[in-house]
């Protein structure tokens, strides 16, 4: 199968989607160019009236395009990076997620909000340029997250959510935009909800999201030589969970670890053990989260090494974690 | 614009019942038997009537502080309108959303409340939908004095004018926003200035004056229609109440004063003297209308009383939609 980077295949479901629905329109600032590129060129094929650049203002550009969604439109809105989506947040969390509980189910609001997020450049973007908060809309009703891990899972969990009926979170990270993978020609969907197991394993279920899924891969690769089997589970979506998978693994491995880029206070390794939890009552080891400390991001390089999860910082606590 | 006779009746007739449903909501209220929250609009209604007479299907407005009016132009059903104000079933969110959610995209009503000045985008948003479909549909977006200090207010500005959308802003400026007057939350002059940097018109309008609300935003309307961009309107007017109902208005040493001033300007009074003075209604024909429309909405009111509650099933329903 061909191979094409994960930011390619971002904008062929784009692509795809606007080609196949009139209603699907893309905005936010700079999209006509991109700002990670990702929809460059989709002007040439839909023009302006559907490639629109907004002012910087993310309250007012994503607030009206879920005005637009309120009233049928498909609007795709590109929130540049995961950090400024406290300025929307109202229409985010209130005005959008609630829109079909609290008018009876008379109204619905498709809309996709595409965002990055993420860091661990080592290249000092700081504390507000490289966060994860994808955690915090777990917390609210209404709303689906999405989180892929590679170029195949992003084409089909964004046409997916462009077909979803409901707001959806789509958490992109800036880090993987030029990985490549074997990505499928045209149409396809991966189902909002649905975990995937991408290494099966024995010993540990290692739960992962999003960059993360690819240092849990990695690290389990290494561990082997270890004499240690890993599951690793990429969640895709966040919200809503995927409680069977996640706790069918833990099942079958009795220990869990669960491996995030955001902060680990209230985020979601503590949702996933809430959820393993009251369903099992007794694990082999105790329940390893690995995430962000809960501090903000520093921009000093050495400093940055040490803030997010890594190969072998996973590798070193699942070890322990083995030991104990 | 010279408004027709068969119109000026009909503008009367929904100023009146308009009056009756909310002397109905105070008397409700005051009775305990209310769910959530009554911000009485009385003595503001000729705002909403007259910019909403112009909407047609496809159109779109959100319902700013909770003014009940618009519904009245478009036809809502009374008795399922007090059931949301209630939390029945039989209400037109299934008494989910109540007054402060009530929604009914069918008359384009889209809600579009709770948090003061969400709004503003949200309506340049339903405003983008109508010119992207290449409809002559316009969104009317309502609000008040105090949420022009909400940020969204100047990005809405900016948005509908930098996208020429077909927008009309129609703020009823009552001089109070909750507990602070006007004066005390801007600098700026009239709501209306805000209009020039924006390269928008800015009309002001007397509020308690229902032609000349109906006749400014008639023209905004039909330019928004034509696709030449939002206009700014401020109509000037009073709040005779309180932010809620219950609050003492210790912040509002002349309150006296004012309401009785305003008084004399009250919309209802002078629409009233107005018809008859032009030999459009007289008093007997008034009369006749005040007994019916009470009678209607009295039977509304003994419908949504009547009407179930939402069973417990209904508690998670709709947090996800599925089509």
């Amino acid at each position: 199968m061909r191979e094409i980077s994960m930011g390619q295949a971002i904008q062929e479901a784009l692509s795809y989607c606007m080609q196949e629905d009139e209603r699907v329109f893309v905005l936010g600032e700079g999209v006509v160019t991109g700002a990670f590129g990702i929809t460059k060129g989709l002007v040439d094929k839909f023009g302006r009236e559907r490639v629109i650049n907004t002012p910087l203002g993310e309250a007012g550009f994503v607030g009206m395009a879920v005005g637009a969604a309120a009233m049928g439109m498909r609007p795709v809105v590109e929130i540049m990076m995961i950090d400024f989506i406290t300025v929307p947040m109202d229409m985010i969390a209130n005005q959008a997620s609630k829109m079909s509980y609290i008018s009876g189910g008379q109204m619905s609001c498709p809309i996709v909000f595409r965002t990055a997020a993420g860091g661990g450049s080592a290249r000092g973007a700081g504390a507000l340029h490289s966060q994860n908060l994808a955690a915090w809309f777990m917390h609210v009703p209404g709303i689906k997250v999405v989180a892929p891990s590679t170029p195949h899972d992003a084409k089909g969990l964004l046409i997916a959510s462009i077909h979803d009926p409901n707001p959806v979170l789509f958490v992109e990270f800036r880090l993987m935009y030029a990985n490549k993978g074997p990505v499928p020609e045209g149409y396809y969907e991966i189902p909002l909800g649905e975990a995937d197991i991408k290494r099966e394993g024995k010993d540990v279920s290692l739960i992962a999201v999003g960059r993360m899924v690819q240092i849990a891969l990695e690290a389990a690769q290494k561990l082997t030589q270890k004499g240690i089997d890993v599951e690793v589970i990429d969640l895709r979506t966040l919200s809503p969970l995927d409680e069977e998978t996640i706790v069918e693994s833990v099942r079958k491995t009795g220990r869990l670890v669960t491996l995030d880029e955001g902060y680990e206070r209230g985020g979601m390794g503590s949702e996933v053990t809430a959820v393993v939890m009251r369903q099992l009552s007794k694990l082999k080891a105790p329940v390893l989260t690995i995430a962000c400390p809960n501090a903000p991001v520093p921009v000093s390089p050495p400093l940055e090494k040490l803030y997010y999860p890594n190969v072998p910082m996973v590798m070193k606590k699942v070890e322990d974690l083995m030991k104990s | 614009m010279e408004i027709s006779k068969d119109t000026m009746k009909k503008l009367y007739e929904l100023l009146l019942k308009s009056r009756l449903v909310e002397e109905k909501l105070l008397e409700i209220n005051s009775r305990g038997e209310m769910v959530g929250f009554v911000h009485s609009c009385i003595g503001q209604e000729a705002i909403p009537i007259g910019a909403t007479w112009h909407l047609k299907k496809g159109d779109a407005w959100n319902c700013a502080r909770g003014h009940i009016q618009s519904n009245i132009v478009l036809g809502m059903d009374l008795g399922r309108m007090f059931a949301e104000f209630f939390g029945k079933k039989a209400g037109y969110c299934g008494g989910i959303g109540g007054k402060v959610h009530l929604c009914w995209p069918e008359i384009g009503n889209m809600g579009f409340r709770g948090i003061q000045g969400a709004y503003f985008p949200l309506c340049c948003g339903t405003a983008l939908s109508q010119k992207m479909r290449k409809t002559d549909n316009v969104t009317i977006c309502f609000f008040g004095d105090g949420v022009t200090s909400q940020g969204v207010f100047a990005e809405a500005l900016n948005l509908s004018s930098l996208y020429k959308l077909p927008l009309v802003f129609v703020c009823s400026n009552n001089q109070y926003s909750m507990q602070t007057s006007f004066r005390e939350e801007t600098v700026t002059e009239n709501v209306a200035d805000r209009a020039l940097p924006y390269k928008m018109p800015g009309i002001i309008v007397d509020g308690n004056d229902l032609e000349q609300v109906y006749t400014v935003v008639g023209k905004a309307v039909a330019d928004a229609r034509k696709g030449m961009g939002p206009t700014l309107v401020e109509a000037k007017t009073m709040r005779m109440r309180g932010h809620l109902e219950g609050d003492q208005q210790i912040y509002r040493p002349n309150k006296e004063r004012e309401v009785e001033e305003w008084n004399q300007k009250d919309p209802l009074t002078r629409f009233t003297k107005t018809v008859i003075d032009r030999g459009i209604l007289d008093q007997s024909q008034i009369e006749k209308y005040r007994d019916q429309f009470q009678l209607e909405i009295d039977r509304a009111v003994a419908f949504a009383k009547e009407a179930p509650h939402p069973s417990p099933e209904d508690l998670l329903k709709n947090v996800f939609c599925e089509s």
